[in-house]
């Protein structure tokens, strides 16, 4: 799953427009919009806004047998120092004035578009450092996910929609949706970049196959169950070929006697390289 | 190509620094205060990280050199390990800094000279005449080492130090820097071996045994001391076979005259540091083998490492006389 966080309506409009998303309907606490793997959540403004928001959308994927891997990019405008109006940027350094922490967003494969550091600030900055953005969210936002999600797969990115030469009072909702909406093909970019890490993940996790077959026949606990997912792992490993349910299996009774017969089988595997 | 540099503040303005970002003209540069922030955070990925790793440059503080860990070292007095960098530019499955390290960037510590006062003190409160000093523990000390530089300022200091001998273990064929200096008493370039098929299947990155060999006799016909590693041994089924033709193939090349120290040892990882890496690596077959946990240490099952380590030495003394040879038995064999 792919969760773009907005604050501002505004922010939204042309992502919802150009990925397609549909309100969700039910949800009274946000405005939630989705398609297939992505969702988009207009958080309000500020970083506890945005950290909140990301909490309550994390919290609607909790509790699943076998979550998916998800990815979180924050999206909205941001001053700078000395960036044109209109640059999309990756943030790279999140901080706050007056703290000593920093986020470093992790990049998998490099940055997808240029990159800056960021400092999130309590109200809109009007001085600006040369090589920095200013944004409202990014800290919140960024602490709040990585309680969650692997540092690879939260990133902020930012459009400059004000810089010394083109003030804050130059910023309203139509210019907000135009300067996202220039920015659509790199966020398409970055989505992308996103969903393809998410996706290995996504395998490097999934439930060994038969795991669930085996959970309907046989009684397994707690224990055993963290021991039938490794034996089935392993066995998947070293024979993928091979299907799991040999006749034998229907003469076994009980989860303690599949759990033997695995580890049995598993213990007199070849074990070969380069075949 | 190196995409990303991260620099602590402190070290900007050293020489080591400023080389390596000449280096990498396009790469983004990013200040940290202190590279644990960004190598040590928790919520990484190593396999995620692993497609394009970082560079992280830094200053080595606290604990340069330390004792080496039980088993590492060959004959001598003392033994200790200092790293000039965190990870390794190959990804070698049975690796254990996989297991130990969150990240898979490389951290480049600059301050060499602070290194090398660590290893004075180390030697002043020594009366030992042998003391060993390590550098490939926690990476591979020369795949790297146009970037980190770190033959040309090491190698002088050791010829300034006879009672510290110098152990640079490699699995690269990255000599250039060590063909250009005088070859050095009291230094031993170390190179570790898989068969063929194995270092196909879990090397990955890693170049192919005849150039390596190649490496090694230009090394040895400059003069330089050359050990050899086989470490850690691999098991697979036919391994007997496998390992005979290494052998023949390295021997063959290489005659036995020209080698310092021959040594080997059994694959063993501490099970936190397996656990971490079965769960990057569910697909790896190394790791679902037949392996067993015998007081902290995830090995293979005695039979096996017995077999494994006891044809492998019985193999290695056709072609090594035995006081060269330096086996580690610390799992699993009955000598």
């Amino acid at each position: 799953m792919i969760n773009l966080v907005v604050a501002i309506p505004c922010e939204a409009r042309p992502l919802i427009r150009y990925l397609r998303l549909q309100k969700q309907a039910n949800v009274r606490s946000y405005d939630l919009f989705c398609r297939d793997d992505l969702r988009l959540i207009v958080s309000g403004i500020g970083k506890l806004a945005s950290a909140s928001a990301c909490a309550w959308l994390q919290g609607m994927s909790e509790g699943c047998e076998h979550p998916a891997v998800d990815a979180w990019l924050n999206i909205g405008i941001a001053g700078h120092g000395s960036l044109d109006v209109g640059s999309g940027v990756l943030a790279h350094r999140i901080s706050e004035p007056g703290s000593d922490r920093s986020w470093y967003p992790g990049f998998a494969s490099g940055p997808a578009c240029p990159s800056s550091a960021l400092i999130t600030v309590e109200r809109p900055e009007t001085r600006y450092d040369e090589n920095t953005l200013y944004d409202m969210e990014a800290s919140g936002f960024y602490a709040s996910c990585s309680r969650f999600c692997t540092i690879e797969l939260i990133h902020c990115f930012k459009v400059v929609s004000d810089n010394p030469v083109s003030g804050i009072g130059t910023i309203n909702e139509i210019a907000v949706t135009n300067l996202i909406e220039a920015q659509l093909p790199a966020i398409n970019s970055i989505i992308e970049h996103l969903r393809r890490d998410c996706q290995q993940l996504t395998r490097q996790h999934q439930p060994a196959v038969q795991m669930e077959a085996c959970l309907r026949r046989w009684r397994f606990s707690r224990y055993q169950r963290l021991q039938l997912q490794r034996l089935l792992s392993r066995r998947q490993c070293l024979i993928p070929e091979q299907q799991l349910w040999l006749p034998v299996f229907n003469e076994l009774e009980d989860a303690a006697q599949v759990l033997v017969y695995l580890q049995q089988q598993l213990d007199q595997l070849p074990v070969r390289f380069g075949q | 190509m190196t995409r990303i540099i991260y620099i602590e503040e402190q070290v900007i303005d050293e020489p080591l620094t400023q080389r390596i970002c000449d280096r990498y003209p396009r790469a983004t540069r990013i200040l940290c205060r202190h590279y644990g922030e960004i190598f040590n955070r928790k919520g990484q990925n190593f396999r995620l990280q692993k497609q394009q790793p970082a560079l992280i440059l830094a200053r080595k503080q606290q604990q340069l050199v330390l004792p080496a860990p039980p088993g590492y070292g060959l004959d001598g007095d003392s033994h200790y390990y200092f790293s000039h960098m965190l990870n390794c530019v190959y990804d070698c499955r049975y690796c254990f800094l996989q297991g130990m390290y969150r990240s898979a960037h490389y951290v480049i510590f600059v301050n060499h000279e602070d290194f090398k006062q660590a290893i004075r003190d180390k030697l002043q409160h020594s009366d030992d005449q042998r003391n060993w000093f390590y550098s490939g523990y926690d990476c591979d000390s020369l795949a790297f080492d146009p970037v980190t530089g770190f033959v040309d300022s090491f190698v002088p200091f050791f010829r300034q130090q006879p009672r510290a001998w110098l152990e640079l273990r490699s699995k690269s064929p990255q000599t250039r820097a060590l063909l250009l200096q005088h070859p050095l008493d009291n230094a031993v370039i170390a190179f570790s071996f898989t068969p063929d098929n194995i270092s196909r299947a879990l090397e990955h990155g890693v170049p192919g045994l005849a150039r390596r060999l190649q490496a090694i006799l230009k090394l040895h016909r400059q003069g330089w001391k050359i050990g050899l590693r086989f470490d850690p041994l691999i098991y697979c089924d036919d391994f007997r076979h496998h390992y005979r033709a290494l052998f023949r193939e390295v021997f063959t090349t290489l005659p036995a005259k020209c080698l310092h120290s021959v040594s080997l040892g059994g694959f063993r990882l501490p099970k936190p540091f397996f656990n971490t890496m079965q769960r990057l690596y569910p697909d790896e077959p190394l790791l679902a083998g037949p392996l067993n946990e015998q007081q902290g240490m995830i090995g293979y099952r005695q039979t096996l490492a017995s077999d494994l380590i006891g044809f492998c030495s019985e193999e290695l003394l056709r072609y090594i006389p035995e006081s060269i040879f330096f086996p580690c038995y610390d799992q699993g064999y009955d000598q």
